[in-house]
């Protein structure tokens, strides 16, 4: 399959099960897993930096529609966007070689790209929730919110990685 | 005179040299500034605005799903209904004898100030720090921004949007929100704030110390507004605290109406809100 139309597959499944999906999960209120960082994850390495950033805070935007929060994750997913590449060069080490989707068979090793999805998901958890709880003061019940659900997304995103590649 | 533009051009050219050296960072920095303005943007118009412009693709897509959905809750909304089927019949039965018992001299004719529009909830969240509910009737079913919004068992929230089909409520889960509230004992009026935690709780601010306030007292609204009207449930007393700053209580207040599980409301119209609100304009004025 061209590389293009898997993307743009991967996005959109991503945004639905998202909104129509993990978003209704509520039975547990600190469980509120992201998962649709996934599609900002497998943007391809070729994409020139500002087309990552731009791309990034179009998907952030609409989320941000679909969850009627008002730039929220266009904030949190321009700050992926602008870290991922930096994030790729720190943590994989042959990075000249490294082409397409980032995985764990175009990284070549899996700790690098377990490394790489989990900065990113943790600056991305962070920045939401944050900013979510802005006027709150409970910083440890926030801080227990971000470590939850971020680990939720990285098992999930792992588990799509590794069976998939 | 040319040195003057020689000059001039080198600087132009080393400012585009260094646009384009830092450029994919100052497109960062410009996207995230425009994030921010619109998260912290407290201006309730505009946002009032953006929540116009995107709640009809946002809430065309709920209600498909929602569709699909809703069966798997009928048990739990019979229930819901059997209840409040039962609270309606016994009002009826009240409002007879009242009828019966009264004479016609003193009898005053009901009012007909508020009408209650009955809507179904498309998407609604609890886990959020502001959670809001959207609602599949608008301007066209006559809901509008600031009507009140209660279930059965009580209060929800506050229209803040409302489209032609849809509306978007700030629900009583909301940092943004904070409703009129009174203790029906004692009649001293506070307001109901969320702390962004457990979605069954809330807490009365504003009682001072003096009053007495025992746990299990319930807590309604105060009818000072022309969203809600009087004696609306909002919840019963948990636990009673002192703040350290002033003089008040810290109310900790179980939520009547359950937010997690709701799926019918209705919107209160207040036919003389707009009456009311321009009288209130001209003293001010």
């Amino acid at each position: 399959m061209n590389k293009i139309t898997e993307n743009i597959i991967v996005t959109i499944v991503v945004i639905l099960l998202q909104v129509l999906l993990f978003n209704n999960i509520q039975y547990f209120p600190l469980c509120t897993p992201y998962i649709y960082i996934l599609a900002l994850l497998c943007l391809p390495v070729e994409l020139p930096k500002w087309a990552e950033i731009l791309i990034c805070f179009a998907i952030g935007l609409l989320m941000d529609i679909l969850c009627q929060t008002i730039g929220l994750h266009a904030a949190a997913c321009t700050l992926v966007g602008y870290l991922k590449s930096y994030s790729i060069k720190w943590f994989v080490e042959n990075v000249d070689r490294v082409q397409g989707i980032p995985s764990s068979i175009s990284f070549a090793s899996r700790p690098a790209y377990i490394k790489y999805a989990s900065v990113l998901i943790v600056a991305h958890h962070t920045t939401i929730l944050f900013l979510e709880a802005f006027t709150f003061n409970h910083f440890g019940w926030t801080l227990l919110h971000i470590i939850i659900s971020s680990a939720i997304t990285f098992a999930l995103v792992i588990t799509y990685d590794f069976t998939r590649y | 005179m040319i040195f003057i533009q020689t000059n001039s051009l080198v600087e132009m050219r080393n400012l585009l040299q260094l646009l384009l050296k830092y450029n994919s960072f100052l497109l960062f920095l410009l996207l995230e500034i425009i994030s921010f303005t619109l998260i912290f943007n407290k201006n309730r118009y505009q946002q009032s605005v953006i929540f116009n412009a995107t709640s009809d693709v946002a809430s065309a897509i709920y209600n498909v799903t929602n569709s699909a959905f809703s069966y798997f809750n009928l048990r739990n909304i019979n229930d819901q209904l059997a209840q409040e089927n039962a609270k309606l019949q016994n009002e009826i039965i009240k409002l007879q004898n009242q009828l019966e018992t009264s004479n016609d001299s003193n009898y005053i004719p009901a009012d007909n100030d508020i009408e209650y529009i009955p809507c179904k909830i498309i998407n609604n969240s609890i886990n959020k720090a502001n959670n809001y509910i959207t609602l599949n009737k608008g301007k066209r079913d006559n809901v509008d921004i600031d009507m009140g919004v209660v279930g059965p068992n009580g209060v929800v929230g506050i229209v803040i949007a409302a489209s032609d089909k849809f509306s978007i409520v700030e629900s009583i889960l909301n940092n943004k929100s904070s409703i009129n509230a009174r203790l029906s004992r004692t009649n001293e009026v506070g307001q109901i704030k969320w702390d962004g935690i457990d979605y069954q709780y809330a807490y009365l601010h504003d009682i001072a110390r003096h009053v007495s306030v025992n746990k299990g007292d319930t807590i309604v609204t105060s009818g000072f507004s022309t969203i809600f009207p009087k004696d609306i449930m909002i919840g019963t007393v948990e636990e009673i605290s002192f703040t350290n700053d002033d003089g008040s209580y810290n109310i900790k207040v179980r939520l009547s109406s359950d937010l997690k599980n709701l799926r019918h409301v209705m919107v209160i119209k207040n036919n003389n809100a707009i009456e009311i609100e321009n009288l209130q304009k001209t003293i001010k004025n």
